[in-house]
């Protein structure tokens, strides 16, 4: 059963161009130039109820424009979306029911008041019933962890128990579908953990369908199963994180420290990625060239002090992606 | 059916936001209290002013000080009013260009009025206190009084509210819409507050057109002390006109922010 | 003894470096003119009304003239007396900023320097807001009610007593600004000043106008100094002698001047003692 369908998604904005000088602008008013920028280019995409989906690309790739179509916050030029059977933006207040969305600008919590009296506010939004609401948001505090503080202002928390209080507000309502931007942003290493697992086991139990931008690989190697890499408003790469990671393990880097200048044997499925007075670094692409093969070789013709052999970060990976030719 | 409990949730609505914003004042008592004080003063000036103005000339064009004392009991219970409630209505137009609709649309209530209501300045409080208080003091209040009173400051409030709406709507449309709006919303508060009975001729058709504020000044004379029933009827209509007005403009100027061409490609 | 070359120098470039404070303080007011003058649209709004109610004061009483004032002599008195008030930089929160930024205590060593430094650059924003709302507000009432009718051999006194009366008002600003050194939010009590300066400084009608008793209170105080007289001199029937004028506000300067001096001093000295 499909929670997002995007079928043929196009977005394009037509800016007016103006001249310069007061010349350019007279004549803007009489004879109007636009120019037309392809924000989403023809996306086909389809999320199962459920599913759990991390949606990456660089600045300017098309994410938010994607994500403001969903929510109905825009509408498309061309082609269709539907969230839950729905498109957003010609039942955007009812579909508001059965989504949530965590955006990066606005806070769902009142910066002057305890988090409580946010959440009893949305359920005033949402229109839950009382003793519903409070069932779930007690649920929901046990399972964030966020109950030594419900009753702090928010201006006093920490960014890490900030977030979960608003993880906790976007839940209230049992969205079918959620939407977060930047989850994990700017948080240490122990609260992105603890966000992460809550999320994993929220959606596990809940089956809450979760569409999460991000540019933390953290978040897509730990948090989501699926990723989607956007970039020139067209879809690049979609498939499972596990296979993501399984291009990486033909990949490996080669970190040596020099005693000398270093040699590099030409061998093919070899690439040097810095070469200094002090050491090499190399990728070698496994699938090419064993990577017993280049190792024995570089020990031979190098004065060798240290080395290592890594595998190569997804940063590495994704952004190799990023750099590809928009497919045709 | 649905229309009827779409409306009572925004009313369920507005309570909490009443109770959450009332909350923040209290967080911040000091502040709260000195606004609220300081709009009373403010208003006091302008009550000082015409007190003095109708000790030496007590009688101008059939007005006393007990209308003008009036007229400023009405705009002040209006504009308080508007304020407490919907305390977003002069900033709408900064709400749009910044972007920050984008949060109200993703939410189950209807934008325009999500986003006035999430708002309730405190300096409204003062104006309201000051309004009531005034007629509480001087208007003679009656039973039968009092409730023209409320009627007469109601429809103040709703028209400054409604032409507020429209004004700062523009800004769907063109950019410094809120310069615009402000000098507009200055305009009409500032004609209201003088006797309606000092202008005339073409000022006055003005003032029952483009710039309202005839409907507002000249409330004491013709309704409070006259009981000219069709004139508050008229000041309802054009009252409800712009308010409906107003959200006209605010959907239409919707519709073109959800095509994205308002500021170009916000990636 | 005749100051030597030396003293004289130091003193030309005293001046010299004042007055190029206050050319930027007019240029700053200059640059900001878009801004500025869309808040003249308000003063325009406040002298067309307040002409409309006027004349219709005039004309329902039959009068010619009123305390002294013609119609056109009451609006011109009213567009010089909102100009000097549109003028007005809000200078109690700038000085209430820096001294709870603690900027103000890092030039303790020459507090002469601060207080000149602030007052030239006042005048000079002052100068250029006033003159931008006389030119915008006079063109409109040469439009409603013609050119005025100044005294114009008050001239002169005219422009020394706006000067005084600008420096008493910069003291007394500059006065509640300081008291941010003993009080949270002295942004009320600014509030409150600008409001009596407003009504029983005779920004809103001439004090003529006033009931006696009123008169007689408006009369101590040295809002009248700041605005009535300086406005009186130059517009309406000459009842105002202009040596009076100008004694009474140096008086007002003197006391005006003592207490800033010794707020300063007991703020200073408060600093040393508590920290900043």
């Amino acid at each position: 059963m499909a929670a997002v369908v995007l079928d043929s998604l196009s977005k394009t904005f037509s800016t007016r161009v103006k001249g310069p000088g007061l010349r350019g602008s007279i004549r803007s008013m009489f004879r109007p130039e636009y120019r037309e920028v392809q924000a989403v280019q023809s996306i086909d995409l389809t999320v199962d109820l459920g599913e759990l989906v991390a949606f990456i690309g660089p600045n300017g790739a098309g994410k938010s424009t994607t994500i403001k179509m969903l929510t109905g916050i825009l509408h498309p030029s061309a082609g269709t979306a539907s969230v839950l059977g729905v498109e957003p933006w010609r039942n955007r207040e009812q579909l508001a029911f059965r989504i949530g969305a965590v955006f990066g600008q606005k806070s769902q919590l009142w910066y002057h008041l305890p988090p409580l009296d946010s959440f009893d506010l949305l359920a005033k939004i949402y229109e839950l019933d009382q003793t519903s609401y409070v069932t779930r948001r007690e649920q929901l505090v046990e399972t964030f962890g966020v109950r030594p503080y419900l009753n702090t202002a928010v201006r006093k928390l920490s960014l890490g128990e900030r977030m979960r209080c608003e993880l906790v507000a976007a839940l209230l309502h049992r969205p079918e579908v959620l939407f977060l931007d930047e989850p994990t942003i700017g948080l240490d290493v122990l609260a992105k953990q603890t966000i992460r697992s809550t999320l994993r086991e929220l959606n596990a139990n809940e089956k809450v369908t979760v569409f999460l931008t991000s540019h933390d690989v953290g978040d897509i190697e730990e948090l989501a199963k699926r990723v989607v890499i956007i970039n020139h408003g067209q879809v690049i790469y979609d498939n499972r994180v596990s296979h993501l990671r399984h291009m990486l393990l033909r990949t490996k880097i080669i970190d040596l420290l020099l005693a000398g200048p270093g040699v590099v044997p030409p061998l093919p499925g070899v690439t040097v990625i810095k070469h200094t007075n002090v050491g090499i670094k190399l990728e070698v692409d496994t699938a090419v060239q064993p990577i017993r093969e280049v190792v024995a070789q570089l020990l031979a013709v190098n004065d060798v002090v240290d080395v290592s052999v890594t595998d190569p970060p997804l940063e590495r990976v994704i952004g190799l992606i990023y750099r590809q030719a928009a497919p045709q | 059916m649905a229309g009827r409990r779409r409306l009572l949730a925004h009313f369920a609505l507005l309570r909490s936001y009443q109770a959450a914003n009332l909350a923040m004042a209290m967080e911040y008592r000091a502040a709260f209290f000195a606004q609220v004080f300081g709009m009373i003063l403010n208003d006091s000036l302008w009550l000082a002013y015409w007190t003095l103005f109708f000790h030496r000339f007590p009688v101008v064009n059939g007005w006393g000080r007990a209308d003008v004392l009036m007229l400023w009991a009405i705009i002040a219970t209006g504009f308080g009013l508007a304020e407490a409630t919907f305390g977003a209505w002069r900033m709408l137009a900064n709400y749009i260009a910044e972007g920050q609709l984008d949060y109200y649309l993703v939410l189950p209530k209807h934008p325009l009025w999500h986003a006035l209501m999430s708002r309730a300045s405190p300096t409204g409080w003062g104006d309201l206190i000051f309004g009531l208080a005034v007629f509480a003091i001087w208007g003679q209040p009656s039973p039968a009084r009092t409730g023209l009173f409320v009627l007469c400051a109601l429809a103040c409030g709703l028209l400054l509210l409604g032409i507020s709406i429209a004004c700062n709507s523009l800004a769907f449309f063109v950019g410094h819409a809120d310069a615009l709006a402000r000098q507009v919303d200055n305009a009409m508060i500032h004609f209201s507050t003088y006797p309606g009975a000092i202008f005339d001729g073409a000022v006055r058709v003005l003032l029952f057109t483009l710039i309202p504020a005839g409907f507002v000044n000249n409330l004491p004379v013709e309704v409070m002390r006259e009981g000219n029933f069709g004139f508050l009827a008229g000041a309802w209509a054009v009252a409800s006109g712009w308010v409906l007005f107003g959200q006209w403009i605010f959907q239409l100027g919707l519709r073109r922010y959800e095509s994205g061409n308002l500021m170009g490609p916000r990636l | 003894m005749k100051p030597s070359p030396r003293a004289r120098r130091s003193a030309a470039r005293c001046v010299a470096k004042y007055l190029a404070i206050g050319r930027t303080g007019f240029a700053t007011a200059v640059a900001y003119r878009g801004e500025y003058l869309l808040r003249s649209v308000m003063l325009l709004l406040i002298l067309y009304v307040f002409t409309v109610l006027w004349r219709t004061v005039y004309a329902a009483g039959g009068h010619e003239v009123v305390e002294g004032f013609a119609l056109r002599d009451m609006i011109w008195y009213l567009v010089i007396t909102e100009s000097i008030v549109f003028s007005r930089p809000r200078l109690a929160g700038r000085i209430d900023t820096e001294v709870k930024a603690g900027t103000l205590a890092y030039t303790l060593v020459r507090p002469y320097s601060y207080v000149m430094f602030h007052y030239a650059q006042t005048l000079g924003e002052a100068l250029a807001r006033g003159l931008m709302s006389f030119l915008v507000g006079g063109a409109l009432v040469t439009l409603l009610v013609g050119p005025p009718a100044f005294n114009f051999g008050n001239v002169g006194f005219f422009l020394v007593a706006l000067l005084l009366g600008a420096t008493i008002d910069f003291l007394l600003s500059f006065a509640v600004g300081l008291l941010a050194f003993w009080i949270e939010e002295t942004s009320p009590i600014a509030f409150i000043q600008d409001r009596l300066l407003m009504l029983l400084g005779g920004m809103m009608l001439p004090l003529e106008i006033f009931p006696a008793f009123l008169r007689t209170i408006a009369g101590w105080l040295p809002l009248g100094m700041i605005i009535y007289a300086p406005a009186r001199l130059l517009v309406g029937a000459n009842t105002l002698r202009p040596w009076t004028v100008l004694a009474t506000q140096a008086m007002w300067l003197v006391v005006t001047g003592v207490a800033s001096t010794w707020l300063f001093r007991a703020g200073v000295k408060r600093v040393n003692v508590h920290g900043g």
